[in-house]
């Protein structure tokens, strides 16, 4: 026998002692068609979780060029999901797209009845500041409202998602503040425009609770 | 398929395809839901088999892509370390145990083809196939993965 059939023999005789336990093996034999399409397709909703960080911080050429040279400050965050008591962390990269802003995005499937929670954690103290979620059902995608800051005909403008705020004259010492209301929760916003960097600007936003 | 069938495919199986999610697990909480998850599909699926070797392949080609799937959404499970102690297998000789966990410490890229080409007995060529692979990228790690083993086991591994 050459080697590689020793190694063979020696691979199959260790791995032929590797049984699947025997409560998997009851769960998978005992496993009905009905249960299985139930355990597979159930799924009937998604919770969507959407970070749009860098998207608000690095708004316009900051971001290409920070692609460009291949510089990797694409950050990963930490999304903590927690479905029924069962707990799931899953790292997210962030995704940069055609127009240069980079949006984190995951989603975790909820059985029917169940409820879950997410936390994000990310070593940039203003990641968690603020996200987006929804619940979606299985097939669906979420959309990623956009949160940024924009420059249009002269003005200046801040949005998140549907609200759109006229934020120009406020912006004439280089910063601006203020709230506004979604889907019942009152946020507060603040944005700086980048010294030395026009047309970026850094965002903060924050619910009133935190 | 028919509930007949599901049970004889199983009986048959479901070691088989144990031993696959293992090798392209992280933990054993994982493999068992590569496993649960291909039998799920075995059900799904409505098309027959062309013979015995199809439905092995098949099988085996799901469970790789099980475990992909993992891989490529970062799932962290937090499983115990007591959770996953009971679950280690116990081995008749030393020196299978010891090929054994040299094998766990592998990197799960070499593992997988490691499994299929030494215990499936696959060639590169079906390996490159189940993988969604070029031949080079198996050929590649099936070498690397002989280096690394035979670091850990020496004399033992030829």
């Amino acid at each position: 026998m050459n080697q590689d059939g020793k190694n063979r023999a020696y691979f199959q005789e260790t791995f032929q002692e590797v049984h699947a336990p025997e409560a998997l093996a009851g769960k998978v034999r005992n496993m009905t068609k009905t249960e299985a399409k139930k355990l597979g397709l159930s799924v009937v909703k998604k919770l969507a979780v959407a970070a749009a960080i860098a998207a608000v911080l690095f708004a316009g050429s900051n971001v290409v060029a920070y692609a460009t040279t291949g510089s990797t400050w694409l950050e990963t965050v930490v999304v903590h999901f927690n479905v029924n008591g069962a707990t799931y962390d899953m790292e997210v990269e962030g995704e940069q797209l055609p127009d240069g802003t980079v949006q984190y995005s995951t989603s975790v499937e909820v059985p029917d009845g169940a409820t879950a929670t997410f936390a994000i954690d990310s070593d940039s103290e203003w990641v968690t500041e603020y996200y987006h979620y929804a619940w979606v059902t299985d097939g669906d995608e979420a959309e990623v409202p956009r949160t940024e800051v924009v420059e249009e005909n002269g003005k200046v403008y801040f949005i998140n998602g549907d609200v759109k705020i006229d934020i120009t004259e406020d912006m004439a010492d280089g910063q601006a503040a203020g709230t506004y209301e979604e889907n019942g929760m009152v946020y507060q916003y603040e944005v700086k425009e980048e010294p030395g960097a026009p047309g970026c600007y850094e965002l903060h936003i924050t619910s009133e609770e935190e | 398929m028919d509930t007949q069938q599901y049970e004889r495919i199983t009986t048959e199986y479901l070691d088989c395809i144990y031993r696959v999610a293992v090798s392209g697990c992280k933990n054993y909480a994982d493999a068992e839901d590569v496993v649960q998850n291909t039998f799920i599909k075995l059900w799904e699926r409505d098309e027959e088999f062309e013979d015995e070797e199809h439905l092995r392949k098949w099988l085996i080609r799901v469970a790789v892509n099980e475990c992909n799937s993992l891989w490529r959404s970062a799932w962290k499970r937090r499983t115990t370390y007591l959770e996953e102690m009971t679950k280690e297998p116990v081995f008749s000789t030393p020196e299978r145990s010891n090929l054994y966990f040299a094998v766990r410490e592998l990197p799960q890229k070499y593992r997988q083809i490691v499994h299929l080409y030494y215990f499936e007995e696959y060639s590169v060529k079906e390996i490159a196939d189940i993988m969604r692979l070029s031949e080079t990228a198996v050929q590649t790690r099936l070498q690397r993965a002989r280096q690394k083993l035979k670091e850990i086991l020496k004399e033992a591994w030829q």
